[in-house]
């Protein structure tokens, strides 16, 4: 495994370095709020990010991901849309695996709606991204809120698309 | 909202949660284990540790912008733009600043964070994470046009765009209603 730096370990330092010169040249202790703001939050992660990193891993690991393609045919229509959209928020990784996932599916018939949803389920749910960032650093109940706000959107979309389709 | 009334039961919830995600790790460890053996419970824990030597550099840098963004970006601005009493002009802003985010979410969490604490009510970030989620224009470009093609994006694009507002909306009609209990 190389630790040399990847494109937005770099972006995000010289982001961090760019902010810090401008607390620099503010003044005004700015700087010294900065690193206790900076230091609750890594509190905050420390214990959590290595956990949540091992949840993920394992769910990863026992999550069969194969079994998805002939369920979300374009002929599926409304059960293809959700069946879609809980696969899509499953899929434990960035858009390097989603996409390339969602491509496979499109090639192996599954309907444009259905493939909308799923886009969709991965972008508002993506477990990993829940169990790595948003419950480590925004909090439980943050969490379920967005949960709840947003958790009929994935379906939706490709209701919106049946539809659209329908009036083309 | 009423993130700052009841700093008690936050911090409750807050030093809980590592303890139920323990508990999370622990279940999902034994079904690893019997799905996939002692093998699969190695290989994944590597896998987290490959992860982690990534991670902790770009957390690091992450946290210092989410620090430095919060005593930086004046305070008053946040609540103006997308506190409380910004209504309709902070979800669209809200959503316009979701849609240019580029990057992951080491990125677009730490932001939120930022924000929150300057000041930015919470379904003002429910609706930049769903703009972030759904409408950023880094990954149409750089995913899906090229794998599928103009009309497929033309089309997913048009049917989420509503979405963000929507979550925002629904998001403020839940916190209404949770108030009287809390």
């Amino acid at each position: 495994m190389s630790i040399a730096p990847d494109l937005p370990t770099v972006f995000l330092w010289v982001l961090a370095a760019v902010l810090f010169g401008v607390a620099v040249v503010k003044g005004e202790g700015r700087l010294g709020e900065a690193f206790k703001a900076t230091s609750k939050l890594l509190g905050m992660v420390v214990f959590r990010l290595p956990l949540a990193l091992m949840l993920a891993g394992f769910l990863s690991q026992v999550m069969p991901s194969d079994l998805v393609g002939s369920s979300i045919g374009a002929e599926t229509g409304l059960s293809g849309v959700v069946i879609a959209s809980v696969v899509g928020g499953l899929v434990p990784s960035g858009p390097f695996v989603s996409f390339p996932i969602a491509l496979t599916l499109f090639k192996s018939g599954a309907g444009m709606p259905q493939l909308i949803a799923f886009i969709s389920g991965w972008g508002i749910f993506a477990l990993h991204r829940i169990l790595i960032y948003e419950w480590p650093l925004m909090g439980l109940r943050f969490t379920a809120l967005r949960f709840a706000a947003s958790g009929l959107v994935p379906p939706l979309t490709g209701l919106l698309a049946m539809a659209l389709m329908e009036v083309y | 909202m009423p993130d700052g009334e009841k700093p008690a039961r936050k911090r409750s919830s807050e030093s809980r949660s590592p303890l139920i995600l323990a508990g999370l790790v622990g279940a999902s460890g034994v079904l690893c284990y019997f799905i996939k053996g002692t093998d699969g419970v190695v290989a994944s824990l590597e896998g987290d540790l490959a992860l982690l030597a990534i991670m902790v550099p770009r957390m690091i840098a992450a946290l210092a912008i989410a620090g430095l963004v919060q005593v930086l970006v004046p305070k008053d601005l946040v609540a103006r733009w997308l506190g409380d009493a910004s209504g309709y002009r902070g979800y669209i802003l809200a959503t316009a600043a979701g849609m240019l985010t580029p990057g992951g979410p080491m990125l677009s969490f730490p932001l939120v964070l930022a924000l929150k604490a300057a000041g930015a009510n919470t379904p003002a970030l429910i609706t930049y994470l769903t703009s972030w989620a759904l409408l950023g224009v880094h990954r149409v470009v750089m995913w899906e046009i090229p794998l599928f093609g103009t009309e497929f994006a033309v089309v997913r694009y048009l049917v989420s765009l509503p979405m963000p507002i929507l979550a925002g909306l629904i998001t403020t009609a839940l916190i209404a209603r949770m108030k009287p209990v809390t």
